[in-house]
């Protein structure tokens, strides 16, 4: 391999067969180009400055806050709503109705107008209505044991416990961050064409990053309520560590299906940032320096990792073993040698698990931002969401193109009740994608169109009996029930990661890959399955805050030193 | 009224024509189709809502589309449906010509089909220019004139022709230039026809479909 590196200087991109299993998928991690990353870093670079322009909360924790991110161009405020809420109504499922908190990220600074027409809508949430001067729409409960045990400690004036902070890792946790249109919010089109939100998600982060800011100032603020004068401020470096929780369901799941061009981009961005790292020929002493310390930052940070789920719990306890051989080949390792960087990947690809293997994928992007950095910024879309039919194309091409994509699911009876044991569909109660089994509920008259490989061996039954010498246009005109199929299929096309190689109805699917692979895309760390199909995660935990950026390292924070 | 945003818009349309009976591919084409007239201060959502309600008298989804013989679209049965048509005209693109004349007859609720029209017009680089009795529309993606105030009335119309010209044979004014808007607004009685029709598409809820299939335990304090 070698050899051949000297000659092409350069590696490939991994194959979509290899990358696009959801097993991979869902062993993802966060890095570089992650979306919260993305945003830790262009809030250093461009020195954003942050203010607290309102915190009108009261002794029982009730009122609102108005936290304000000003960057070269314009600034965004979150309008943050404190509740008191009762034990028994907190609920991450989204059919909750009451939250402890709620907020909005508001296009600008909002004048008392503005904060009182919020203040009528944003605590219902789903059942408010904002406007297109806002941006998101999100949702957190308290960590209730947490929250009480860091109150009583600062009210006392003492420090939580350190064990404690690391075994939740959050004081709140957000069970839905809206944005794009949702709820009367600002579409993601009015926005797309600023500057800091060309990279995905970038408003859904900032209203998280500054939620963890409020989440900090209110918990000193009910110990500064509780304890009066003996009450103490929480140790910054105990704050830094904590990050925001977060609890996802199924929603989140269809959303990578239904975006194949987005998705499509994501991971050539990753698969284009590993190709190129693996193909740098000299190792400078600064990056292998990098690379070893973020390794052995990551390997201590993972031991925190924990999770009730067996089959994640299982995932981890291999991860461990497999950095500890990784960190013993390291060793005989001369990373001096050409290439080095493709060897060792080629190593951790003949000998670990998958999810040591994505570790590894990510963290050999992280010393060359230089290199990667700018990926970021082609990870958006501006496809339309639903693309021109071809109707000129002769079926025997579609056929091609179908055979060609959907090989992978040659291998799959769509006859036997295995493969199409699930269906997705929405419930009628909040709106919310949901997962059931096909043939022991009535819900397959209300599928969602979530199972392409499926529909596209039915196409490819049909097109059996059609002329191939037809155009799609003729065809369609008879069948226009295999449209969305073919349109699939010629978007395809150009996007070569942009189907997962996976049966999305089968009886072995497991959600929660959908779910992480998402996830570790927006940065998400601590992957926490409660089930097969939600998952609790932490955002942000030890960034840096609004105040600390201008001197903290923005940079490496996902890796606690 | 009530002020929406262009994404909910169009995917409550979306959801609303796939509750109606449209198959996902068509129920896509509705939310193309008012995403644009939506974003151009069109009145789309209303006038879906009436062809929903026509829809719904048929027997099956398939009776409003065209059948296509010569560049005449004729109803299969009691009408054409607008969305159903602009995909059929979308779909030839690359059979259309400035020489092409398209004749087409009981074409219900026009308004759908013009971002159809207004796009394979700017793909050839011409104006599509749509005749009815009593009406006609010049558009492309940039510019719309109407000869009549109420753009909305061609949705009465039910027969006519559409034929392509050149751009400099048309000479629009700045004030023919079609608006951008991000917001909509809609009417309760409308969103909640909508409402309905997108109701169908839900599954009715059940506590065990709600553990089981969204996935989330009992309790969530931690």
């Amino acid at each position: 391999m070698q050899q051949e590196l000297k000659q092409s200087t350069k590696v490939s991109r991994r194959p979509s067969e290899q990358v696009m299993r959801l097993s991979r998928l869902g062993s993802f991690h966060q890095s570089r180009l992650s979306f919260m990353r993305v945003l830790t870093r262009r809030l250093k670079q461009e020195q954003w400055s942050f203010k607290q322009h309102a915190f009108r909360i009261d002794s029982s924790g009730v009122g609102y806050a108005v936290y304000t991110a000003t960057g070269p161009q314009r600034c965004y405020s979150l309008v943050a709503f404190a509740h008191d809420l009762p034990d028994e109504l907190r609920s991450d499922r989204v059919i909750a109705e009451q939250w402890d908190t709620t907020y909005t990220l508001f296009d600008g600074i909002p004048t008392e107008v503005d904060i009182d027409r919020l203040a009528a809508n944003v605590p219902l949430q789903e059942a408010g209505r904002i406007t297109g001067t806002e941006l998101t729409l999100s949702r957190a409960n308290r960590s209730v044991r947490l929250w009480k045990h860091v109150v009583d400690s600062l009210a006392k004036g003492v420090q939580p416990d350190q064990a404690q902070i690391d075994s939740v890792g959050y004081l709140m946790r957000t069970t839905a961050v809206y944005g794009s249109g949702k709820f009367g919010a600002a579409d993601r089109q009015s926005i797309a064409q600023r500057e800091e939100c060309k990279s995905p998600f970038q408003v859904e982060m900032l209203s998280v990053y500054l939620i963890r800011t409020f989440v900090r100032d209110l918990v000193q603020h009910m110990a500064q309520v509780k304890g009066g004068e003996s009450s103490v401020k929480l140790d910054p470096a105990i704050a830094r560590s904590l990050g925001i929780g977060n609890s996802t369901g199924l929603g989140m799941a269809p959303f990578i299906l239904n975006h194949p061009a987005l998705f499509n981009n994501w991971i050539v961005a990753k698969e284009e940032a590993l190709a190129q790292v693996r193909s740098v020929q000299h190792a400078s002493d600064t990056e292998i320096a990098l690379f070893k310390n973020l390794f052995d930052r990551a390997q201590r940070s993972m031991v925190h990792w924990r999770t009730d789920h067996a089959l994640q719990q299982s995932k981890i306890d291999t991860l461990h073993t497999d950095l500890e051989l990784a960190a013993e080949f390291f060793t005989s390792l001369n990373f001096k040698t050409d290439f080095v960087w493709n060897t060792l990947f080629e190593w951790a690809e003949g000998q670990l698990d998958l999810e040591a293997q994505e570790f590894i994928a990510s963290l050999l992007i992280e010393p060359y931002g230089h290199l990667v950095d700018g990926f970021a910024h082609c990870m958006g879309s501006d496809s339309p969401v639903v693309a021109t039919i071809r109707g000129n194309m002769l079926l025997s091409e579609l056929k091609d193109l179908l055979d060609s994509q959907y090989a992978w699911a040659d291998h799959i009876n769509w006859s036997g009740q295995s493969s199409t044991a699930r269906a997705w569909y929405v419930s009628e109660e909040k709106l919310e994608p949901r997962l059931g089994e096909r043939f022991e509920e009535p819900i397959e008259p209300y599928e969602q169109p979530l199972a392409p490989a499926r529909d596209a061996a039915k196409l490819r039954a049909q097109l059996e009996h059609a002329n191939s010498a037809q155009s799609v246009a003729e065809f369609l005109l008879e069948h226009p029930e295999y449209r969305h199929t073919v349109r699939r299929i010629q978007t395809l096309k150009s996007l070569p990661y942009g189907e997962i190689q996976d049966n999305t109805i089968s009886e072995d699917l497991m959600p929660i890959d959908m779910l992480r692979c998402k996830l570790s895309f927006f940065g998400a760390i601590h992957f926490d399955p409660r089930s097969d199909r939600w998952v609790r995660i932490r955002m942000f935990g030890n960034a840096p805050y609004p105040e600390e950026l201008a001197s903290a390292d923005a940079e490496f924070w996902s890796y606690p030193e | 009224m009530i002020d929406y945003s262009l994404n909910e818009t169009a995917s409550r349309a979306r959801l609303a024509a796939k509750g109606a009976g449209y198959p996902w591919g068509l129920a896509d084409e509705v939310y193309r189709s008012v995403y644009w007239l939506a974003h151009h201060n069109l009145p789309a959502p209303a006038i879906l809502a009436d062809l929903l309600t026509e829809i719904d008298k048929l027997n099956k989804i398939t009776d409003a589309m065209p059948v296509i013989a010569d560049d005449h679209y004729k109803a299969s049965n009691e009408f054409i449906c607008p969305v159903m048509f602009g995909c059929a005209l979308a779909d030839r693109v690359s059979d259309l010509r400035e020489s092409t004349a398209i004749s087409f007859d009981r074409l219900r609720f026009a308004l759908l089909s013009l971002p159809f029209v207004a796009e394979v017009a700017s793909a050839i680089e011409r104006v599509g220019v749509l005749e009815f009795d009593s009406h006609c529309v010049y558009l492309d993606n940039r510019f719309l004139r109407s000869s009549s105030s109420d753009i909305a009335s061609i949705t009465n119309a039910v027969s006519g022709k559409l034929h392509f010209v050149r751009q400099s044979d048309i000479e629009f004014q700045s004030t023919e230039q079609l608006t951008v808007k991000n917001r909509v607004n809609i009417s309760t009685d409308v969103w909640g026809s909508l409402d309905e029709w997108a109701h169908r598409t839900y599954a009715p809820a059940t506590e065990a479909s709600r553990l089981s299939g969204a996935g989330a335990g009992v309790l969530d304090n931690d």
